[in-house]
């Protein structure tokens, strides 16, 4: 629901029984005013003649028309009471009753009643029971509603002064003015009380409906600029502090959807970057199979070269997925790695013998030794493997046929060491410092073996960073490389 | 001796690769394709599993629950995620070792003899290997029935690599374990040590080989 219309419906609920309410304090106060007005007029009429007119013929009084003449004490009473705003009989009530001159409903009717409540005047209506109950209670006087056929009236019991004749209580009986009247000035005065109320509601809220649809739209144009603009913050009001808290969370949101959007893009180079690592490996591979089928096909004795190279191709193609993947975990936690307890010489034998098929096929001499007591530490298999493995696979790639490549797992006190070494070319001392870096993705000249394995030994680096080891490069004795890495073992 | 080992592995072409590569090594094996049929199985009667972890019928790592509550026969678990919380989990529930595809007949071969390999037969105190004799209480060693004088650090060297046969031993655990600390430890020593052994054991000098970039092996020509 609008606001205006939450306001004006909140106007009503509020006005409507404030003006009931007045309405029946008005009504009230009415009633009692023609209650005493209406006593005032019984006892004034009968002090001043009445009661003797009353007392020398009750069967008749008040006097019929004609009986005593336009002389009788209602004439006199109308004359007298110039502050009665209800209009005075001027003839008798009968007279009105049957035969109905205009003025008929402003007149007042009094009838006389001895002090049993019964009227020596036939005429005279029956005494009502309540008024009698109140006047027998002790009252001077008392009123109830009075209904006739088409209008309601009042009808007011007094006390005389005295209290015994066949005049000792009188009725005094008139029909209200315009009853509609009063409703219809009820209805008015709530209609302009209500716009009246609402004019200034919509005054005081017209201006602040104006700001919230302000920053309404505003808040639109900075969700639809990423929350790059900000939305205006003015006065000093519930709706700053909305502004202000926009602001806020726009910030928050910006700062997530910029992280979010930088890592998306990273996420894309990756995988363009990956695409082009994986297509290249695998297009060589297919290169060599076509040149093993049509070997075969002529009939000539397969060439063990290009099986060989098939096969290296195939498992550094394999060896290259699984660097990606774990370069994606390593991207994707900056700092983190699951920590579990991993036992080395199970990680060093299963590394080794990955890539035993291939150092035998290029004729090249992998060994490799281990401590008889299992060796533990503490970090993550898969990224310590991968990290191992990336070693073992970088020295079996560059040594020669008919070299080594080692590796050696020693325990020593508190920590162990993990040497990978191999009787290969080594590595150039002006490159050593260089070749941990991700080479061929910093510089983009994405040659497919560049400078040994840039992205295997970087993740070897980082994996190990991580697990708070230390990975060194040095010459091995036989002049080859030497890649080793130190760490705690685990208690357990 | 044949070993039996159960495949259960639901790729056909893989199965049928596995199962060619490994009998083809010797090796007795039958193949399951549904994880529920290894629930079913009688682990005693097998030496080794091979259990792949995604499986039809039941999970994988059930199957490997079910094994271990059965028996304690080694189980290589073939893993295609290369995911660290499958692999620790798999090792919690008592897997032995894991091999990640893709992985080589050989490697696989390899991983599976690794696991079926036994410490050096040491019967009533004596090693016995290709004519060499080693008995552990008398300290004493014999080629061929011939026997052989060896000093303590020769016959402890000879001991270390004959309890691990066809294993590569690091010089520096040698040289800490069989040399003696008070006198000179370096690895030099321990070659001069070696070069000795090999003499004294004359024709059969040649089991003790030389590994490059490592230490020694004690070589008796099977698959190690």
């Amino acid at each position: 629901m609008k606001l205006r219309a939450r306001l004006a419906i909140a106007v009503l609920a509020a006005a409507v029984p404030v003006v009931i309410g007045l309405g029946v304090v008005r009504a009230r106060v009415e009633w009692s005013t023609a209650e005493d007005g209406l006593a005032e007029f019984a006892r004034d009429k009968m002090v001043l003649g009445g009661r003797e007119a009353c007392e020398n013929a009750p069967e008749v009084f008040p006097f019929r028309p004609g009986s005593r003449g336009p002389s009788g004490p209602f004439a006199r009473g109308g004359a007298r009471l110039p502050r009665d705003p209800l209009a005075v009989p001027q003839v008798p009530p009968r007279a009105l009753l049957e035969d109905s001159p205009p003025p008929a409903e402003l007149r007042n009717e009094l009838w006389a009643y001895g002090p049993d409540f019964v009227s020596r005047n036939r005429e005279a209506p029956e005494f009502p029971s309540e008024l009698r109950a109140a006047l027998e209670d002790g009252a001077e006087q008392a009123s109830i509603d009075w209904m006739l056929p088409n209008r309601s009236g009042i009808a007011v019991a007094v006390r005389m002064p005295w209290t015994d004749g066949p005049c000792a209580v009188v009725l005094v009986r008139r029909a209200v003015v315009g009853p509609q009247g009063a409703v219809r000035d009820l209805v008015i005065g709530s209609a302009a009380l209500c716009l009246v109320l609402m004019g200034a509601v919509f005054l005081a809220a017209g201006p602040i409906v104006e700001r919230v649809r302000r920053l309404t739209s505003q808040v639109r144009d900075s969700a639809a600029a990423k929350y790059a603009t900000q939305v205006e913050v003015g006065g000093d009001d519930e709706v700053t502090e909305l502004a202000a808290a926009f602001n806020t969370a726009a910030s928050e949101v910006k700062l997530n959807l910029d992280g979010l959007e930088a890592r998306e893009s990273a996420l894309r180079r990756f995988v363009e970057n990956t695409t082009h690592d994986v297509m290249l490996p695998l297009t060589v591979l297919q290169g060599h199979l076509t040149v093993l089928r049509r070997r075969v096909e002529a009939g000539a004795s397969e060439d063990r070269q290009v099986v060989l190279d098939a096969l290296q191709e195939a498992h550094y193609m394999a060896s290259l997925i699984q660097n990606l993947s774990a370069a994606s975990r390593l991207e994707s936690d900056p700092r983190g790695i699951e920590s579990h307890e991993v036992d080395l010489t199970a990680l060093v034998e299963r590394a080794v013998a990955r890539h035993a098929p291939i150092a035998r096929a290029r004729e090249i001499a992998l060994e490799h030794a281990v401590p008889p007591a299992p060796t533990r530490a503490k970090g993550d298999v898969t990224l310590l493997e991968q990290a191992v493995s990336n070693l073992i696979h970088n020295a079996v790639r560059y040594v020669e046929p008919g070299g080594h490549v080692a590796v050696v797992l020693d325990s020593k006190g508190q920590g162990f060491s993990l040497r990978v070494l191999d009787d290969g070319p080594g590595i150039p001392p002006e490159l050593k410092s260089r070749v941990f870096e991700r080479a061929f993705r910093a510089d983009g000249a994405r040659s497919r073996h560049p400078g040994g394995m840039g992205l295997g030994l970087s993740i070897a680096k980082d994996v190990c960073e991580r697990h708070g080891f230390t990975l060194e490069l040095r010459t091995s004795e036989a002049g080859g490389a030497e890649f080793e890495i130190r760490g705690t073992k685990s208690s357990a | 001796m044949t070993h039996k080992i159960l495949l259960v592995e639901d790729d056909e072409q893989l199965g049928a690769q596995i199962v060619a590569h490994l009998s083809e090594a010797g090796f007795a094996i039958q193949w399951l394709q549904r994880g529920d049929l290894a629930l079913a199985v009688t682990p005693r009667e097998y030496e080794l599993v091979i259990l792949d972890l995604m499986l039809p019928g039941a999970f994988g790592l059930d199957v490997l629950k079910y094994l271990r509550s059965h028996s304690d026969l080694p189980v290589l678990v073939l893993s295609a995620k290369n995911d660290t919380a499958v692999k620790v989990r798999a090792l919690e529930l008592g897997a032995d070792d894991y091999v990640t595809k893709p992985f080589w007949p050989e490697e696989l071969i390899a991983r599976v003899s690794a696991r079926l390999r036994r410490p050096g037969l040491e019967r009533g105190g004596a090693i016995e290997l290709q004519g060499l004799r080693i008995d552990v209480a008398a300290r004493t060693v014999s080629v061929d029935g011939l026997a052989v004088e060896l000093t303590r650090v020769e016959f402890e060297l000879l001991l270390a690599l004959a309890r691990r046969p066809n294993q590569a031993i690091a010089r520096a655990w040698l040289a800490e374990h069989v040399l003696d600390p008070e006198r000179d430890g370096s690895e030099r020593t321990l070659d001069v040590h070696a070069s000795r052994l090999r003499k004294k054991l004359g024709a059969k000098g040649a089991l003790v080989a030389t590994v490059w970039g490592v230490g020694y092996r004690l070589q008796t020509g099977e698959r190690a």
